[in-house]
């Protein structure tokens, strides 16, 4: 099985070290201006350095209170699975559509994921989703996003 | 002085001013409390209308609306851990906390309060010595500026309450997000892979949405099937007179600590609450309440960024130069006017001055009889059944993280901070330093570099410069303190 | 349940056909894109514009700021929408310069120029208590003492300041802020010793005798400075300025660019304009598209020449 207070601070050193490869390849662009002394890629590398010494130091300290793991439930159940397919989708709809359609739509597909069967909920959805869009385009002047196909 | 105050209060309370003075208050309110929109985009969208307005009645609206905008994000904050604004991030700490135990409307009434006594005692210190303050804040330039930031950072350490390397770690989380971009000094593209949505590095707001409301709704949703239903018992009880006598003396400091930062150009509401939260803090008898629903620091936070708004008029009424994004708004405002904000402004208008004065006072009275009278109604939002709540929250974050800059990418970066928020809260790794860094990093790096320069490569400003070196020292000690309380704490 | 759905198709159906193309231009709202933030000066010229045109055109022109990238994402943005004149886009001088650096896909050949909307100089300024009191006093204490003198920056590179070191020979020690709202307290505090900003970015501080203009980098004075000679006056052949203007995607139909220039000759002549922009200390340049498209080509090779 894996833990997760092994495996995150290793995947954040390997992350770390990938970073740490980049740097180098900065590229500076056409027209350099002067610099300070401490340059664009003097941050970035202490910082990733400070990373790699602090996930060690987790690692260490977990091996030393290894007695005191608590249980722990997954990081991804099957609701927040679906939440993260839902935002997605989400973003995606209101790329095609627009906000307006994308929104009428996710919440239907939300309701009934959640097998609703309340009529006022969906009424209460409906009006929400409507009177932000209002509110937005009308009171406040913002553009919201407009699809591709409309 | 008193007489031109007197004459701005009647003015202020004018058939033609306060209709006004409410509707930017109520406006920055709800602008405030929906993710995404910010008094900033408020004040914005508002200036045209000004146009044709007598321009103490411009003012008083747009100052209006950039009241009632910090503490409208407070609200979201409290009930549902979405902060409105990034001068609410501080908010969620505690007051969030206060809402699980049921005690919403307890934390709502001490938001309006410490946030009025932010407001009032700021905009007092403002109308008593602008002048002092504004030489004061002449004197920052990036030596202080990279030591403010310094300290602030250290503050890390001290909101991440359970392990303080796992606070370290989102703190350089945070701060490796904000060095992408194109690097601020020689505009050398960092981390950008070519794709121009990144030059200007990472928006702070679709950050702060995901961090804190997408990753909360997913949240939210987990538990919604699992077994354990919190009954969340409701209380409809306000602050008691205890609680007010708890709260004060921190709200009074806060205020003047927000005060002081908000005169400062290019510090804000978003570092005040936290400098505030912290300071009350590191002073209080048991810091490990903080976090948990302690009173003080939701008042230190909401006392600390609504401290600011009279300290942002400081350098933009005596100076004619904008302290942060509104307070540019607001010279914009001014100077259609045809009027010349700067020292200028106190001889040639010096009613416009005390009307802005005044109507301040009055907008922060406003502001408080606003959030307390709507206490009820806001309530009502938690009531709403969670099943519904948590696609409205989503809802509102994308459009949010959309508004902020008309662009899907940030909504791609608010989808993604969301669910790296609640992978994070699983590890038990705290994600308010991630933000912090965010708003820090940047400030840091780039002021360091321009000190650099400026003394051309010597490292000398760093005890040379008194407000420099005074900040290094405050970061030094409140590090030092925070340690000494940990391990105390085993 | 399904009927729910059914009207809100239906409702749907009638907001997306509402916003349908139609031959009689314009028949929807119009979007300008501003590549700068909210509550900037780019921001606020359009936004005032935009009000200005909009009864003219007789339809809402909303305002849709669209950072980043010292406003490349927003003129890329921009330039890469439908040509049906309903997307506008303020283009200001980064169209010219950015590409140029490696920074910009987009060019200014991406976009039909409708209009040039105005054209501010720079001005030279230092604190009043400053011991220069002119330009040349700068550009001596700059020769005997290359790269010391401490130049607060609006922007990286600066193209003002580039123009003058390469005419004059000189070297400034430039202090990158982060825009004028930096710069001016920077030297206002003593901290720096000049800047170059726009007269409207400084008009406070000139009008109360803080700061001082040792001159303006135009061929004649400005009107709200009046007292400010130009550079060339004292001997210093140098102009350098900034610039905005309204442009609409390249494959944007020319009857409606030439409605468009039309609705903007008016919004620029109307009073609510003129006195924005005089109030802010704001020189209005209105420029045709064909005239507009020349300068811009001409100041495209210019800033070649200082980028080299």
């Amino acid at each position: 099985m894996f833990n997760r207070n092994i495996v995150f601070p290793i995947l954040i050193i390997i992350i770390s070290a990938v970073i740490l490869a980049f740097i180098p390849q900065f590229t500076v662009p056409i027209y350099y201006q002067q610099d300070a002394s401490v340059g664009a890629k003097f941050f970035p590398t202490v910082l990733v350095i400070a990373q790699i010494i602090i996930c060690i130091a987790l690692l260490i300290q977990h091996q030393k209170n290894k007695q005191k793991i608590k249980k722990t439930s997954a990081i991804f159940s099957k609701t927040s699975l679906f939440g993260l397919c839902f935002l997605v989708l989400y973003a995606v709809l209101i790329g095609l559509l627009g906000y307006l359609i994308a929104s009428l739509i996710s919440f239907t597909l939300y309701l009934v994921y959640l097998k609703t069967k309340t009529l006022s909920y969906y009424l209460f959805a409906y009006s929400f989703v409507v009177a932000i869009y209002y509110l937005f385009s009308h009171v406040f002047i913002i553009s919201l996003p407009e699809g591709i196909i409309f | 002085m008193i007489d031109h105050l007197l004459v701005g209060l009647g003015a202020a309370f004018s058939l033609a001013i306060f209709p006004v003075l409410i509707f930017g208050v109520l406006g920055g309110i709800i602008l405030g409390a929906l993710p995404g929109l910010t008094a900033t985009m408020g004040v914005a969208i508002l200036l045209p209308f000004t146009f044709g307005m007598e321009a103490t009645a411009a003012m008083v609206m747009l100052i209006g609306v950039y009241i009632g905008g910090i503490f409208g994000g407070s609200i979201s904050a409290i009930l549902l851990k979405t902060p409105g604004t990034p001068a609410s991030a501080a908010t969620v700490l505690d007051g969030y906390s206060l809402t699980e135990k049921g005690e919403a409307a307890r934390a709502l009434s001490i938001a309006a309060v410490a946030s009025f006594v932010g407001g009032l005692i700021s905009t007092l210190v403002l109308i008593a010595i602008a002048p002092m303050l504004a030489e004061f804040a002449l004197r920052f330039n990036a030596p202080e500026y990279f030591a403010l930031a310094l300290f602030g950072l250290t503050i890390i350490a001290s909101v991440s309450s359970k392990s303080i390397l796992k606070g370290l770690l989102a703190g350089t989380i945070g701060l490796l997000i904000s060095t992408v971009g194109l690097d601020p000094i020689s505009s050398v593209p960092r981390f950008t892979f070519g794709v121009m949505d990144l030059y200007n590095g990472i928006n702070v707001i679709p950050v702060l949405i995901g961090l804190f409301a997408i990753s909360e709704a997913l949240n939210q949703l987990e538990k919604l099937h699992s077994k354990e239903k919190v009954a969340a018992k409701f209380s409809n009880k306000l602050m008691s007179l205890k609680d007010l006598k708890n709260i004060l003396p921190t709200s009074i400091k806060s205020a003047l600590f927000g005060t002081s930062i908000g005169a400062v150009p290019g510090a804000g509401a978003d570092i005040s609450a936290f400098v505030c939260y912290n300071e009350a803090k590191r002073v209080s008898k048991n810091p490990d309440e903080f976090g948990k629903g302690d009173i003080k620091g939701l008042a230190a936070a909401e006392a600390g960024n609504n401290g600011v708004t009279g300290g942002s008029l400081v350098p933009l009424l005596t100076l004619g130069v904008p302290g942060d994004a509104v307070a540019a708004v607001l010279l914009g405002a001014l100077i259609v006017q045809g009027l010349t904000p700067g020292p200028l402004l106190f001889t040639q208008n010096p009613e416009i001055v005390y009307g802005i004065f005044s109507s301040m006072l009055v907008a922060n009275i406003a502001m408080l009889l606003i959030g307390l009278l709507g206490i009820r109604f806001f309530c009502q939002i938690s009531k709403v059944p969670k099943s519904l709540m948590i696609p409205i929250i989503i809802f509102l974050s994308i459009v949010g993280a959309y508004a902020i800059n008309n662009s899907m990418f940030d909504v791609g970066i608010a989808i993604t901070f969301g669910v790296l928020g609640f992978i994070l809260n699983k590890l038990e790794v705290p994600t308010s330093p991630i933000l912090l860094a965010i708003i820090l990093g940047p400030m840091a790096e780039s002021n360091l570099r321009k000190s650099l320069l400026m003394f051309e490569g010597s490292w000398s400003f760093l005890y040379e410069r008194p407000i420099a070196l005074a900040f290094i020292l405050l970061a030094v000690f409140s590090l030092w303190s925070t340690i000494r309380r940990h391990r105390k704490h085993r | 349940m399904k009927k729910i759905i059914r009207n809100t198709m239906v409702l749907a159906g009638i907001l997306a056909s509402a916003t349908a193309f139609s031959a009689d231009y314009p028949s929807k709202n119009i979007r300008l894109v501003v590549p700068f933030g909210a509550g900037g000066g780019t921001d606020a010229v359009g936004r005032t514009l935009a009000n200005s045109a909009k009864d003219i055109l007789g339809t809402n022109i909303s305002i849709m700021n669209r950072t980043g990238g010292s406003g490349a994402v927003g003129m890329s943005y921009g330039a890469q929408q439908r040509g049906d004149g309903y997307t506008l886009t303020v283009v200001t001088r980064e169209i010219a310069s950015l590409p140029q650096m490696g920074l910009m896909q987009h060019t200014a050949d991406d976009f039909k120029l409708i209009r040039m909307v105005n054209l501010d100089p720079a001005v030279v300024l230092v604190n009043k208590d400053s011991k220069f009191n002119n330009i040349n006093d700068l550009i001596k204490e700059a020769k005997a003492n290359p790269g010391k003198v401490k130049f607060a920056s609006t922007a990286a590179p600066n193209f003002y300041l580039i123009a003058l070191q390469k005419d004059q020979g000189i070297q400034l020690n430039a202090i990158p802020y982060n825009g004028s709202s930096e710069a001016i307290p920077s030297v206002l505090g003593g901290h720096t010793a000049v800047t170059m900003v726009t007269p409207g970015e400084a008009i406070s501080q000139l009008r109360s005798g803080q700061l001082k203009a040792l001159g303006v980098m135009s061929k004649e004075r400005i009107s709200y400075i009046p007292n400010v000679p130009t550079l060339m006056e004292q001997g210093v052949n140098v102009t350098s300025g900034t610039w905005r203007g309204i442009g609409a995607p390249k494959n944007t139909p020319d009857d409606i660019i030439t409605t468009l220039g039309t609705a903007f000759d008016q919004a620029m002549a109307s009073d609510e304009f003129k006195g924005f922009m005089a109030k802010g200390a704001m020189t209005i340049h209105n420029m045709d598209a064909a005239e507009f498209t020349q300068f811009v080509k001409d100041d495209t090779k210019s800033l070649g020449e200082l980028i080299k």
